[in-house]
């Protein structure tokens, strides 16, 4: 399954680039017009391509033609020629800094309109730690849908995609509306780049960074949305979704599973948007539905299993009130020391595994979703006590949850 | 310094003509090694750092094949044959072989088990694949090109070209070699108990809280920290060299180029070694005693390890690049027995590049500095380019009415002028801010370092060693090969890394140990040119090792060069001169002086114009 060069495979070309340094562009770039920023860069990026080409076959047609043209022969001395002009090296030093100022204020120019978000952006809060992501909507959901990477369910998928052994963040954003993310990180530096946007920014963990964005929707290329199982999803309103995909990586180098640390931004309509943030607000939910929307939207799951199977960290089937051998001698896994792992996980450190457990503060899961935890756990583990199990075995499942 | 003066007048003369080559060994094998062990013989010294350099630099290539290899496949997951608990293969109804998908850290755990043998998961064939390319990484730079250039050649050429008998400080000079093969075994034992998985930069909170073997990375960056001190006394050393030790009748504009750039070269390193040095023993005592410099958990700042690590780092990119360009300054003239255009030019544009050096370290950190200093350090950076291009337009400008004779030093000096301009044009992109947040630590990135690093420096080293070798070894070698081997290189290294031009472009992170398979065409191209590289470079090995068993003795001045190594016998005798040499022409003069140890029927002059000076 070999892809070309030109294999247009995001499949967003919304519009062609314009002008004099259009040609070639589509030997660099996937993908056009995803925003205005987005094809300024690409602008200045072949401007700049075809600028140094200019230079690079000048020079090396004189070099070309001095090596045949004066080639040695036997017995015949190089001519006597000047070797200084004072001329001719002021006007080669002088005339490549017209272009280089040119380059430099178009680097300026639009590194500014990346940087400063217009002041009627959604505002949402973007929290990296090994090896996740994590976004907090304006009404305080976060999304607890993710996918493999190459699933049949994302833009990516079929023929284009290779199985991923790890599934991977989807966020939902609105189309045609800016979108600006505070960010920290809860442990090492990462790096927050969506390609397609042509921005990076770097997320650390003692101060806050920004980045926005502003996703085409209307008027591009679009596939319409589908659950795991191929079929399409529908509105309330019976309309397919239009969506596009966006891949994010992180692009600073954070450990071992730094390749791993992928996730997709997905733009639907205002009103899909909508619906999809009520849907995983926590407001009107059980306690065991909490729990699961927390441990799929904060990265719980990246580590933790729920069928038993090993992962980076222990699994949370049959955790719940089970005895766990630790560093500190022998526990037993109750509300305190859920508690303690996440809030202080180098306390205790469960034999067999690395402290990578990153920190929680209380704001990123507050005391109702941490009881929401407790439930959630509860309900997978054979050691919780019969009569605190919830009635309804297993917790709701929301329609378009994904495995 | 009147010691240096006398063994000047002492030294040189007397017992002149009867004394034997360097290499003549002293008796028997042990004699031998003894001598080499304990000489203070700057051409010695040269030829051992010569050979410390080659071997890492096989090392640092073993681990660059490595990280190849491990990206031709973007998998995450492998097919395998199931096997039962007995470890036959399972068979399913119809006896064919039943296949499972695992993950590729299982996979590895079977070939190479992890220390401890409890991780099988994603994490292990993702760990091999950090520390191989962090591997990769601290020893080309710490320990392949910041000594290539200036540790051997400059240590066997510098004394020679000035007209001396060696270096300003001949026992320092042994020192500064002892020092760096210390820190090579620190760095190597770190990779033998395990290696580290931090990246060359050390980025720190990462590299204070990596769960890699504590002592390892103490040990990897106390390596880098004790390299630092080989290179700070080299630099002290030549500095004063270059100051003390001239011929007589060579003033500072006599000198050739090569001494000019390896003279800048020398500044930076005294100056900015001494800030890494601070930093890497910072990071040690962060890692070991939690201080809170740079950690955040304990109240440091992380961004500041970026800042202190740059300032040393940014220059030292020129310590690398600096030597590169005097070594072609020197190949380019000599092989098209053409004055070299625009001598001043091309020197201060040396020391004007050592300066800018200085004062560019924050391009580092656009994605993560603020507005003011990333537009200040975007437009220092531009001003590095102009003394870069002054020196490429008068590389060019010096072939124009040259004799210019393809041999394989001049082969690699064209090639390094197509490779360093690719590598300097593809530095605007990265230095106008908006293009550099799209391709900052892509793939564009590790594109546009390798045309500068490898194709600036290596490429020129492998130039300096073929130009250079029948003085050092005073054997020629079989040229036809040699230049197969150059287009070899030439060829495998387009292929390698212009690849991965698109690669960045089209949005493929650096340090990635797999990928989304739209990726994967690039990445087999750039690692098929990888192994045509690997060729190339082996190819250069036999020439070399076949030149020293059975090549042909070497004229005293095969290329009819004129600074002053050219007059030494090949290989040079051990006090270098017979007798002390004066200089009577410039470095250059090819129109008005017939090269030493070349008749005027070989080499006849050109007319002269009236009006030429």
């Amino acid at each position: 399954m070999l892809k070309t060069l030109t294999n247009n495979w995001t499949a967003t070309l919304a519009e062609s680039p314009q002008g004099w340094w259009a040609p070639g562009w589509r030997w660099f770039f996937q993908n056009f017009g995803v925003n205005e920023n987005a094809k300024l860069t690409d602008q200045l990026y072949m401007e700049i391509f075809w600028i140094s080409v200019g230079w690079f076959v000048f020079l090396m047609a004189i070099m070309l033609i001095c090596v045949v043209k004066y080639r040695r022969r036997p017995g015949v001395p190089a001519p006597y020629s000047p070797s200084h002009n004072t001329v001719l090296e002021l006007v080669w030093t002088i005339i490549p800094c017209f272009f280089l100022f040119y380059i430099f204020l178009q680097g300026f120019h639009v590194y500014v309109d990346k940087l400063v978000a217009p002041g009627d952006s959604l505002q949402m809060t973007l929290t990296a730690k090994k090896w996740d992501w994590t976004i907090t909507y304006p009404n305080g959901a976060a999304s607890p849908e993710r996918t493999l990477i190459g699933a049949d369910s994302t833009q990516f998928g079929g023929e284009n995609g290779s199985p991923g052994s790890r599934p991977i963040p989807i966020f939902y954003m609105p189309g045609d509306v800016p979108i600006h993310f505070n960010m920290i990180s809860q442990d090492v530096m990462h790096s927050f780049w969506v390609p397609d946007f042509r921005v990076k920014f770097d997320v650390f963990p003692n101060r806050y960074t920004t980045y926005w964005f502003q996703a085409k929707l209307q008027g591009a290329e679009t596939n319409t949305l589908r659950d795991s199982t191929g079929k399409d999803v529908v509105t309330a309103q019976g309309e397919k979704v239009p969506y596009i995909d966006h891949f994010i990586f992180c692009a600073e180098y954070c450990g071992d599973q730094h390749s791993e640390m992928l996730g997709i931004i997905r733009v639907v309509p205002m009103a899909y948007y909508l619906a999809k943030t009520e849907e995983w607000n926590i407001e009107g939910k059980t306690p065991a539905e909490i729990g699961k929307l927390v441990y799929q939207s904060q990265g719980c799951s990246a580590c933790h299993t729920l069928d038993g199977s090993k992962g980076a960290a222990p699994t949370w089937k049959d955790l719940y009130m089970s005895q766990q051998p630790t560093n500190a001698g022998s526990v037993v896994a109750d509300d305190n020391y859920i508690r303690e792992s996440i809030y202080t996980p180098q306390a205790k450190i469960v034999d067999g595994y690395p402290s990578n457990m990153p920190v929680y503060t209380t704001a990123q899961i507050d005391e109702r979703r941490l009881q929401g935890l407790f439930a959630f756990m509860r309900s997978i583990s054979k050691y919780a006590p019969a009569e605190a199990a919830p009635t309804t075995a297993a917790p709701a499942t929301p329609e378009t949850e994904k495995k | 310094m009147t010691t240096l003066d006398n063994s000047r007048a002492h030294d040189f003369g007397g017992h002149g003509h009867h004394e034997g080559s360097y290499l003549t060994p002293k008796g028997g094998f042990f004699t031998t090694v003894w001598d080499w062990a304990t000489t203070v013989d700057h051409k010695k010294i040269g030829v051992m750092y010569l050979v410390a350099v080659l071997f890492m630099f096989f090392l640092g290539g073993l681990a660059a094949l490595a990280v190849r290899t491990e990206l031709l496949d973007p998998v995450r997951t492998v097919m395998v044959q199931a096997v039962d608990a007995q470890g036959k293969p399972l068979l399913d109804a119809d006896g064919k072989p039943v296949m499972k998908t695992e993950i590729v850290g299982q996979t590895l755990a079977r070939w190479i088990p992890p220390k401890g043998g409890e991780i099988t998961s994603i994490d292990y064939g993702n760990q091999l694949y950090n520390r191989a390319f962090t591997l990769h990484g601290a020893i080309m730079v710490f320990m392949v090109i910041i000594p290539s250039i200036p540790a051997s050649l400059g240590n066997f050429f510098i004394p020679l070209m000035l007209g001396a008998k060696d270096v300003a400080f001949p026992r320092l000079n042994l020192l500064s070699w002892y020092i760096y093969v210390t820190g090579s075994i620190f760095a190597v034992s770190s990779i033998l108990l395990g290696g580290v998985d931090t990246g060359w930069t050390f980025y720190t909170p990462y590299s204070t809280t990596t769960d890699a073997e504590h002592a390892n990375v103490v040990l990897m960056v106390l390596g880098a920290f004790i390299l630092g001190f080989s290179s700070i006394l080299t630099g002290l050393n030549f500095v004063v060299t270059v100051h003390k030790l001239r011929a007589p009748g060579m003033g500072w504009f006599d000198m050739p180029l090569f001494i000019w750039a390896m003279y800048s070269t020398s500044i930076i390193q005294v100056l900015a070694t001494p800030v890494i040095g601070i930093t890497l023993l910072l990071l040690v005592f962060e890692r070991m005693f939690k201080i809170g410099i740079f950690d955040p958990s304990l109240g440091g700042d992380p961004v500041l390890y970026q800042h202190f690590f740059w300032f040393y780092s940014h220059p030292v990119v020129y310590v690398m690049i600096l030597p590169a360009f005097g070594v072609i300054s020197e190949i380019i003239p000599v092989h098209s027995h053409k004055k070299i255009f625009g001598y001043r030019a091309v020197a201060f544009a040396s020391l004007g590049v050592a300066l800018v050096s200085f004062l560019v370290w924050g391009h580092h950190m656009f994605a993560s500095s603020g507005e003011l200093g990333a537009t200040v350090f975007s437009a220092l950076t531009f001003l590095v380019a102009i003394p870069t291009a002054v020196k490429v337009f008068n590389w060019i400008a010096t072939l124009y009415k040259g004799s210019i004779a393809l041999t394989t030093p001049m082969l690699y000096a064209l090639m390094f002028l197509f490779l360093f301009s690719i590598g300097g044009l593809t530095g605007l992109p990265l230095g106008a801010l908006a293009t550099d947040l799209h391709l900052h630590d892509s793939y564009f990135v590790v594109a546009h370092f390798h045309y500068v690093m490898m194709g600036g420096t290596i490429i020129t080293f492998v130039a300096g060693l073929h130009h250079w070798w029948p003085k050092m070894f005073g054997k020629m070698y079989n040229q036809f090969w040699a230049n197969v081997g150059a287009w070899t290189v030439f060829v495998g290294f387009n292929l390698t890394f212009f690849t991965q031009f698109f690669l960045g472009t089209q949005g493929m992170p650096r340090r990635y140990a797999s990928y989304v398979s739209e990726y994967q065409t690039l990445h087999i191209w750039s690692t098929v040119g990888s192994y045509v590289l690997l060729l190339g470079f082996l190819i250069h090995l036999f020439v070399f090792i076949h030149s020293l068993v059975a090549g042909r003795k070497a004229p005293a001045n095969p290329w009819g060069g004129l600074t002053l190594e050219w007059e030494a016998e090949s290989p040079p005798i051990e006090h270098n001169f017979a007798h002390e040499p004066i200089v009577t022409h410039g470095p250059y003069d090819y129109e008005t002086t017939v090269p030493p140890h070349w008749s005027a029927k070989d080499y006849p002059l050109p007319h002269l114009p009236a009006n030429a000076h």
